[in-house]
């Protein structure tokens, strides 16, 4: 391994700068100007002093030997570790982005780590969680025009005691998919459009610092659990998801569960139990946040949410704000019809800690089987297609 | 720790005998269970695997205590949901075949409790 720059003395002769997101201390140092500036515009902070070591995530960017093509490299280090590498410059700053992430995980261990978006809107805090590429950003992107607060994009903080959201306000990383839709909503943009990001591709930065000064929330109860998924043929709609199968999926979506062990589920207990549980099937960004919207102020009044909605229902909603549903059904009366029929939903929790979304789903109770078993999906796929008649669904 | 090759091996046990023969199924010890909103999440410590069972299917799995017989489990299930003996037997080999592909049923204690 690499020794970093903080270890053969050679970081206290590149420029640095020290910021905070949320409540942790980030500071990086970099011998490429331009991702000293681009931090600096998207997080702030404050000019880092030769010798001064930093605290918190200490972060580094150095340019490391060309390779034998004579290309250059990029290294990226975080707390005296290097992280790895990028081959290009444009893909450093998303690689240092996900570089902070992967420091909070090993060194905060007070918070459950979930991949996620979280906002908060009236006090009552709402998580989108799910796989790479589910539309967490851009709707979560979408709320923050209709007023909600922002917490975090990718890495929702909960407390491992209070069970509350805690803010980490990281710069939401929007898709070039959806740039425009996001232009539409008037969002800026900081700085540049051409970082890349491995798979995702050419992606752009929203800073948290141009959403105004009170859009970062405070900590918060969580009160809402959207599971995102896009849907490009249907009708942006949603599905009301029982806490036992939120609690699997959160688990799944948790990036530090294995420093926790049986207490995951236990402070994710208390989560769903607390919250409104519901999948989200998207492909509009407008209609997707007026349905995550009309979800919220049901949340305290669980039994009598209908298991379903799509876009159309919430235009029809009346200005009293209680939507209407037709037919409406409670999760008592799906309990009471599906309690004769046994189903199993199983999952493995992946073993490794990255982008896991291994969770069967038993969506609709639709499905007439004596054993319902969703088997393990992948991060981009639902297993279960609702339409078995014979006795095991796979 | 169970191996999931033991946990097919109880499923070829629970399989390979039809209803003609008695199988005495039991839960593996060290399984949580987290009981949310009338479903329950069954957790296996040992290997991160997770299911999720509605009340019917908790409740076989509750019954799968190695003194219990499937069919007297099918028969509780019978009484207790108001469906056919045989409906209530199909659904309860099916689960537990299931439980033991999960490797969530004690093998030592579901070879051992096999009776011809």
């Amino acid at each position: 391994m690499r020794r970093s720059c903080v270890e053969d003395g050679h970081a206290m002769t590149m420029p640095g700068v020290r910021c905070r997101i949320g409540d942790i201390s980030v500071s990086l140092r970099s011998e490429l100007p331009e991702i000293l500036l681009d931090f600096q515009t998207i997080y702030g902070g404050t000019p880092l002093g030769f010798d001064d070591p930093g605290d918190g995530v200490r972060m580094e960017v150095r340019r490391a030997a060309r390779s034998r093509l004579g290309r250059p490299r990029y290294q990226v280090y975080g707390d005296g570790v290097e992280i790895g590498g990028a081959r290009r410059a444009k893909e450093v700053f998303p690689f240092l982005e996900w570089g902070i992430n992967l420091r909070v995980i090993d060194t905060r261990p007070d918070y459950l780590q979930l991949h996620a978006a979280s906002l908060v809107k009236g006090g009552q805090g709402c998580i989108l969680a799910g796989g790479s590429g589910f539309g967490k950003s851009t709707i979560a992107a979408g709320l923050m025009t209709r007023g909600w607060q922002y917490l975090s994009d990718e890495f929702a903080l909960i407390h491992r005691d209070t069970h509350l959201l805690h803010p980490f306000p990281k710069a939401l990383c929007i898709k070039e998919g959806s740039f425009a839709a996001v232009e539409r909503l008037g969002l800026p943009f900081a700085r540049r459009r051409d970082y890349v990001k491995a798979r995702k591709g050419r992606v752009a930065y929203i800073s948290p610092l141009d959403l105004g000064s009170d859009a970062i929330a405070r900590p918060s109860p969580i009160r809402l659990v959207i599971l995102p998924q896009y849907a490009p043929e249907a009708r942006p709609h949603v599905h009301r998801v029982s806490p036992a199968q939120a609690l699997v999926e959160l688990a799944g979506c948790t990036f530090n569960r294995f420093a926790f062990g049986d207490r995951l589920f236990t402070i994710l207990k208390k989560v769903v139990d607390d919250a409104a549980c519901y999948r989200l099937f998207s492909n509009d960004l407008e209609a997707s946040c007026r349905l995550v919207e009309s979800l919220l102020p049901q949340s305290k009044d669980r039994a009598d949410r209908p298991i379903q909605m799509d876009a159309s229902a919430i235009a029809r909603t009346p200005s009293n704000g209680k939507t209407q549903q037709s037919p409406r059904h409670s999760r008592r009366d799906f309990l009471r019809a599906g309690a004769k029929i046994a189903y199993i939903t199983p999952a493995v929790l992946a073993l490794t800690p990255e982008h896991a979304f291994a969770a069967g789903s038993n969506p609709s109770g639709q499905c007439s089987t004596a054993v319902h078993t969703g088997g393990l999906c992948d991060t981009d796929t639902d297993c279960c297609t609702g339409k078995c008649s014979i006795g095991i669904c796979e | 720790m169970t191996s999931p090759t033991s946990g097919m091996k109880t499923l070829a046990v629970l399989a390979g005998f039809g209803r003609e023969e008695v199988v005495l199924p039991r839960r593996r010890a060290g399984i949580r269970e987290y009981v949310c909103d009338g479903e329950t999440v069954l957790f296996d410590p040992a290997t991160w695997r997770t299911c999720v069972l509605n009340a019917t299917a908790y409740d076989i799995w509750q019954r799968c205590d190695g003194r219990s017989t499937m069919r007297q489990v099918a028969r509780r299930q019978a009484g207790a949901y108001e469906v056919s003996f045989d409906t209530a037997l199909d659904h309860v080999e099916q689960v537990a075949a299931l439980f033991a592909s999960l490797t969530l049923f004690d093998v030592e204690g579901a070879d051992a409790t096999v009776v011809r």
